[in-house]
This record gives structure tokens, C-alpha cells and sequence, in this order.
């Protein structure tokens, strides 16, 4: 028996520290088992010209996760003053940017960044890469840009995790929704975590690639018109069946395959925003903050170059209003730098692009603008 | 009973996380190291040429694919040991880390001696011909960021950095080797062993200054100071072979 008792007594301190959580909180267990939990597998259908998507293992798609992340991404319930949600800087018809230059938090705070577009977003997720999401690379999954990102932060959404947690623990609904998409038992599971999985399972979900570039690749007899075409050809420059004698660069860096058509390499290059000459002076640091490495102070992302034109205005700071400007900006070759991207610093004819061929830059990239998504009713406010 | 429980409880969760590992195989560590002049290279330091002009050279990337890795047994016979990988110099950004390499570790290969090690630089035309979207992200050859669709072909290296010349004029320099027929093949003859469960290390030394300034095969960084590669037998291509091969013959097994 004495033997046996310790085994015993053993095991009840494995299973005892097993449920730690359980055990200190059990206060509002609001019993929900008895709503029933049957969750539908949901399998992102990728775009014409997409692979299959990749998502992290631990958070599997369901029908149910998707429409309570939904919920919560239009839900200004998240926000301290519940003034402001996901949606308020990522709108819908506007690929999800907000159209400022600064994102605009609650109390009317303004934002160190410009918002960023959310479409095909679960694409630029790459496994076991630290630096993925955010201009400056600063979250590696989506799950993570949730729990670390906008509701702490004070100049977006200002609230502090337990209050959310506990407003969506006695909501008169939300319990019963998470219960549906996690199969929880109590009101008091609801977590940051969950949270988090449902929207990144709605956001991997905002998929699509109907510009006029996508219907020229796909769809027989849709074709670019001469001057898009000719801004093709010098976005990607000197290319197999398109010899020009002009090269605008861009193809380097946003970049695109037959059959992962992202524009977007996704990687942090400088290209040329500002002049500095020492590279502790760039007024944000973007990755180079995140890593510590001064030679990546000023870098950004290159991202994504779909729907550019309902994504104004441009870059990490929205310093330029118009694709005119921004293609302006390269063609003047970029402000130097000791870090500037060397596709920027060898680059002979961006510079001689006249202003004609400027206009067919920017006509190619208004051909990408996908409108046939606006107002799509999965992706729209539930509320 | 309870005896039993708990330690198969302990046991299974232990194997759980810690498969069985093949006793017929082991691990081959490659590691490549980069210098310049005999120091380690950093990234983004100036370092000087030894020649007149340009005077001194600082590389920004130095990335390129590695495929058909095969070895030679005691007998003759090749063993492929893995299809496609990516060297990346993007981490030298200190000495430490420039000392320290990049390293590819190849597991499941099979224990017994080895005498040879076939590695080719870039990608077999074969291989050139798959598309990012074919693989997970988790290959080198998943990702966009390598492509180069201008040219339908995988960005087979990637060699870019500023020059100083003896006028104090600074430019850039970038060889991108993205098109077919660019596929280098080396041997080596490393006398090596592989080990049941045990790691075995080889080491690579890039010689980057073999790249521009090797007498018989320099390349011009004034003039002839970039190129994506192009149609074959045109200037930009013949750069571009020129600069994978002088990568190429500039790794050594010391
Ligand atoms: C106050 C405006 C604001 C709110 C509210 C907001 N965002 Fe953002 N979002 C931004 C800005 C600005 C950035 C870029 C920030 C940066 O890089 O520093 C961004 C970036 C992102 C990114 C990264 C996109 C990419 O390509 O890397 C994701 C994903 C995202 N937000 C999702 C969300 C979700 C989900 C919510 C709600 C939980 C949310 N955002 C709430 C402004 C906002
Ligand atoms: C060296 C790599 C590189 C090249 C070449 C390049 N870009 Fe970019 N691009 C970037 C980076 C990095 C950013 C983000 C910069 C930032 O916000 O700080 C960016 C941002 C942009 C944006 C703004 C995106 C947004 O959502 O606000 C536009 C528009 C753009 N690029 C167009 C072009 C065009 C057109 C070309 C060719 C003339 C080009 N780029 C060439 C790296 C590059």
C-alpha cells in the first residue's frame, strides 16, 4: 500500500500542475458544452495563378473559425473605447488599407505607419522565417501580429489583453461562437490565443486575383492595351520575349512566377527613400530596429504590388500620394545611401525613363487593381 | 500497476518527440565560409582590393544555390545525397558571424567512407524549369524571392556590392545569374566518414576576391558592373557565366 500511495499521490501532482490554469481560475466557468461543437474543415481555395496555401499546423482552418474571426475583425468591442476595430485602418474596398498616410487609432492617435493591404496576405507567410509581417518584418506569423500588435498598442487600439479576454468571456454571444470553432467547455478558455487563431483564419481567407493582369494570363482573348503592356515589358525589363531598351528594375523586388504571381519578393532592401549618409540617421529604422543589424537600418519590405491602386497613398510612411510620385521617386534612381538596394545603384536606363514611359509604368500598375472582390459578402461586417 | 503507468507515461511522451533515429545513417554538415584576402568577409565593410582601381570593394549579398549533391563511396559508387539547396552569406554581418559560415546539414546519409563530393553550383536546366509555386516555402525553390520571372529561370547566384575607385567615385555592382545553361559542377576529393547517428563536417572556403580580381578571369567591376543574365551568347549572358563560373572555381575544401 505504501509503495502504491506515493504513485498515487505522484500522479495527482502531475495532473494537478498539468491543469494549473483550471485549477486557479475556475470562477466563471460558463458551461458552454451545451452547444454543440461539429467544426466544418475549410480549405483556401487559391487564386488562379496561386499554390496551395500554407498555414501554421497548430491552427487548422474551420468554416466556424473563420465567420467568429470575421466577427472579431469587424468587432470595435477589441479597442479600449470600442471606437475603432481591425477594420477601421484595413477596409475592405480599399484592398484594406484606410487610405491615410498614418494609421489613425482611437481618440483620433496618429500612427508611426502606413496600414498595410490584407489581401493574399496569408501568402507572405513563409515557414520558420523570424520576419514576415510588418513593414519592418517585426512578426514572423499572423497568429503573433494579433497577439503582439494593435490591441496593446496605445496609438491603435489602447485596450490590455485581460479586458478583452473578459468582455468576450460574459458576451452574451461570442462564447457560444468559440465554443463552435475550438470546441472550449468554459466561457473562461477564451484566450488571446484563440483570439488571435480565429482571425488569422479569416484573414487567410481574403483571397483573390482578378485584375486585368491576372485576366490577360488566364483568360483567352482579355488583353492588356498597348501602353499597359508597354509598362509590362519595362516593369520587367529586358525579359525573354519583351527586349527593351529600357529597364524600370521593379521585377527585381516585387517580384512574380507563373504560378506565384505575388508581386512581392518579400525580402528588406532599402530603396532609396531617404539620403542619409551614416546609417544610424534614417528617421525610422524598419528591420534594422528589429534585428539590432545597422546595415538593415532603413530597410522595409518589398511588399505585394497588387490593387497598389486602392492603396494610396504609398509607402511605410505614406510620403507619396499618387503611383506618379512613387514611380517618380525610382526613376530619379533613389536617395543614396550606404545600404541603398543594389538593383537601385545598377540600374542605367531607370534614370532616362521619359515621361511617357512613366505614364506606361503607372497604367501597368493600375492593371493590377482587382475590383472584382469589392464587397464580397463572406468577407464583409457581419454586424 | 501504478508502477507501470507513470514510467511508460514518461517513456512514451519521451519517444514521442525523439523517433527512433535510422542506426544506418548519419549526418553530413556542410558549411560554407566566405573570405576576402584571407579575413572572414563582413558585409557592408569596405575592404581594400590590393589592385589600383577599384581600390576597395564591399560586398552587400552573396547568395547562390547549391543542387546534385552527390558522394563517392570506397567503391566508386555515387550516392545523391540531396537535390537543392541555398547559400546565403546574408548573416555575415559581424566577424563572428562571418567566421562562423553558413551551414547545410544533410541528414539520413548513409554511414561508410567516402572519398569524393560532387556539388553543383546553381540549378540544372531540369530543376530551372519548376516554378516557386511547385514547392513549399520551406524549399529555397519555393520562393519568389529567388525566381526571376523576366526569364523564367531561378536566380542561380546573387553577387552585389559598391566599389571605390582611385577618383573617389563610389557605384554599385550586381551579377545575377537567372537563365539556363549556367549549371557549374565541381569535385572535390575530401576523405570522409559517416557515422551511425553521427554528424560529419565539411568545410568550404569561398575566396570572394577570386571572383573579380583572379588573373586570366577578372571581371571589370567599372565597366562591366551588372547584369541579370539575358539571351544566350549576349554580353549580359556571357557576364553572368563568367561570374557563376568564377564563383564557382573560387570554393575550395581547404
Ligand atoms: C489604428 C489602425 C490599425 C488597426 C486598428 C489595426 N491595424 Fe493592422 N496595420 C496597421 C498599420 C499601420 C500596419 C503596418 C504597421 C507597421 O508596419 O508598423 C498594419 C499591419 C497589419 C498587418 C501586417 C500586414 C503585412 O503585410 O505584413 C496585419 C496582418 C494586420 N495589420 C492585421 C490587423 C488586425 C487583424 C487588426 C485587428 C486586430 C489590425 N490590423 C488593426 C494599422 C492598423
Ligand atoms: C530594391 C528593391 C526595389 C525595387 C527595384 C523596386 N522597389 Fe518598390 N518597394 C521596395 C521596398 C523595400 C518598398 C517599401 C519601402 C518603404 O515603404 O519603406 C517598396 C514600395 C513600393 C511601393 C509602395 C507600396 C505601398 O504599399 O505603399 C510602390 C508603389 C513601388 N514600390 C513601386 C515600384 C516600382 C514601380 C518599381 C520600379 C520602378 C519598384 N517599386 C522597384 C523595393 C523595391
Amino acid at each position: 500500500m505504501g509503495k502504491h500511495f506515493y504513485w498515487i499521490i505522484g500522479l495527482m501532482a502531475v495532473g494537478f500542475f498539468a491543469c494549473e490554469d483550471q485549477i486557479i481560475k475556475p470562477s466563471v466557468c460558463n458551461n458552454l458544452e451545451a452547444y454543440n461543437y461539429a467544426p466544418s474543415s475549410y480549405t483556401v481555395i487559391p487564386p488562379e495563378g496561386f499554390p496551395a496555401m500554407e498555414h501554421p499546423d497548430d491552427n487548422p482552418i474551420t468554416v466556424e473559425g473563420i465567420e467568429l474571426g470575421r466577427h472579431l475583425f469587424y468587432d470595435p468591442i477589441l479597442s479600449r473605447d470600442s471606437t475603432i476595430s481591425c477594420s477601421s485602418c484595413h477596409q475592405l474596398n480599399k484592398a484594406f488599407t484606410d487610405g491615410l498616410s498614418k494609421a489613425e487609432g482611437i481618440e483620433g492617435r496618429l500612427g508611426r505607419r502606413s496600414s498595410m493591404s490584407l489581401i493574399n496576405i496569408g501568402y507572405s507567410w513563409i515557414k520558420n522565417r523570424p520576419h514576415n509581417f510588418m513593414w519592418d518584418g517585426k512578426f514572423t506569423s499572423l497568429e503573433e501580429q494579433i497577439v503582439g500588435g494593435p490591441i496593446e498598442d496605445p496609438v491603435e487600439m489602447d485596450n490590455d489583453w485581460e479586458t478583452v479576454e473578459n468582455v468576450l468571456r460574459q458576451h452574451p454571444s461570442y462564447p457560444q461562437m468559440f465554443r463552435s470553432a475550438f470546441g472550449i467547455n468554459c466561457s473562461d478558455e477564451i484566450n488571446r490565443q484563440l483570439i488571435a487563431k480565429a482571425i488569422a483564419q479569416f484573414e487567410r481567407t481574403l483571397n483573390s486575383a482578378g485584375s486585368r493582369f491576372d485576366e490577360d494570363l488566364w483568360v483567352p482573348f482579355v488583353y492588356l492595351s498597348a501602353q499597359e503592356l508597354r509598362g509590362k515589358t519595362l516593369f520587367e525589363g529586358d525579359a525573354a520575349g519583351a527586349t527593351s531598351t529600357k529597364d524600370a528594375e521593379c521585377a527585381h523586388c516585387h517580384s512574380f512566377s507563373a504560378n506565384k504571381t505575388l508581386f512581392a519578393r518579400n525580402e528588406y532592401s532599402n530603396n532609396g527613400l531617404d539620403s542619409v549618409n551614416n546609417l544610424n540617421d534614417f528617421t525610422d529604422l524598419g528591420l534594422g530596429a528589429i534585428t539590432g543589424n545597422l546595415s538593415q537600418n532603413g530597410q522595409f519590405r518589398e511588399v505585394t504590388l497588387r490593387n497598389i491602386g486602392l492603396t494610396a497613398p504609398y509607402m511605410h510612411d505614406g510620403r507619396f500620394a499618387t503611383l506618379e510620385e512613387a514611380v517618380g521617386h525610382y526613376a530619379s534612381g533613389g536617395q543614396n545611401a550606404p545600404n541603398l538596394a543594389a538593383e537601385l545603384t545598377t540600374a542605367p536606363t531607370l534614370v532616362t525613363l521619359t515621361a511617357s514611359e512613366k505614364e506606361d509604368l503607372v497604367a501597368f500598375l493600375h492593371a493590377l487593381t482587382d475590383s472584382s472582390y469589392f464587397n464580397k459578402p463572406e468577407w464583409s461586417s457581419p454586424f | 500497476m501504478y508502477k507501470l503507468i507513470l514510467p511508460l507515461f514518461i517513456a512514451c511522451s519521451f519517444f514521442q518527440c525523439n523517433p527512433e533515429p535510422d542506426p544506418n545513417t548519419g549526418t553530413l554538415e556542410l558549411v560554407f565560409k566566405s573570405s576576402f584576402n584571407g579575413s572572414p568577409l563582413v558585409l557592408y565593410q569596405k575592404d581594400s582590393t590590393n589592385v589600383s582601381d577599384p581600390t576597395t570593394i564591399t560586398f552587400k549579398k552573396l547568395d547562390f544555390f547549391v543542387s546534385d549533391i552527390k558522394i563517392q563511396d570506397s567503391s566508386n559508387e555515387w550516392q545523391y545525397i540531396k537535390d537543392a539547396g541555398y547559400v546565403s552569406m546574408a548573416n555575415n554581418l559581424s566577424l563572428d558571424a562571418a567566421s562562423e559560415g553558413y551551414s547545410m546539414t544533410i541528414n539520413e546519409v548513409p554511414i561508410g567512407d567516402y572519398e569524393g563530393l560532387e556539388i553543383g553550383i546553381g540549378l540544372s536546366d531540369q530543376v530551372n524549369a519548376t516554378l516557386p509555386g511547385d514547392y513549399s516555402s520551406s524549399s529555397p525553390l519555393g520562393l519568389n524571392a529567388n525566381y526571376w520571372a523576366s526569364w523564367d529561370s531561378y536566380i542561380l547566384c546573387k553577387i552585389e556590392g559598391d566599389i571605390e575607385q582611385s577618383n573617389a567615385s563610389v557605384s554599385g555592382f550586381l551579377y545575377h545569374a537567372g537563365v539556363n545553361g549556367m549549371h557549374q559542377i565541381r569535385n572535390y576529393s575530401p576523405s570522409f566518414s559517416i557515422g551511425s547517428n553521427a554528424k560529419t563536417q565539411i568545410v568550404f572556403e569561398i575566396k570572394a576576391e577570386e571572383l573579380f580580381f583572379k588573373t586570366g578571369s577578372s571581371i571589370d567591376l567599372i565597366n562591366d558592373n551588372q547584369t541579370h543574365s539575358g539571351q544566350s551568347g549576349s554580353d549580359a549572358y556571357n557576364l553572368a557565366l563568367k561570374a557563376i563560373q568564377n564563383l564557382s572555381n573560387s570554393i575550395y575544401i581547404p
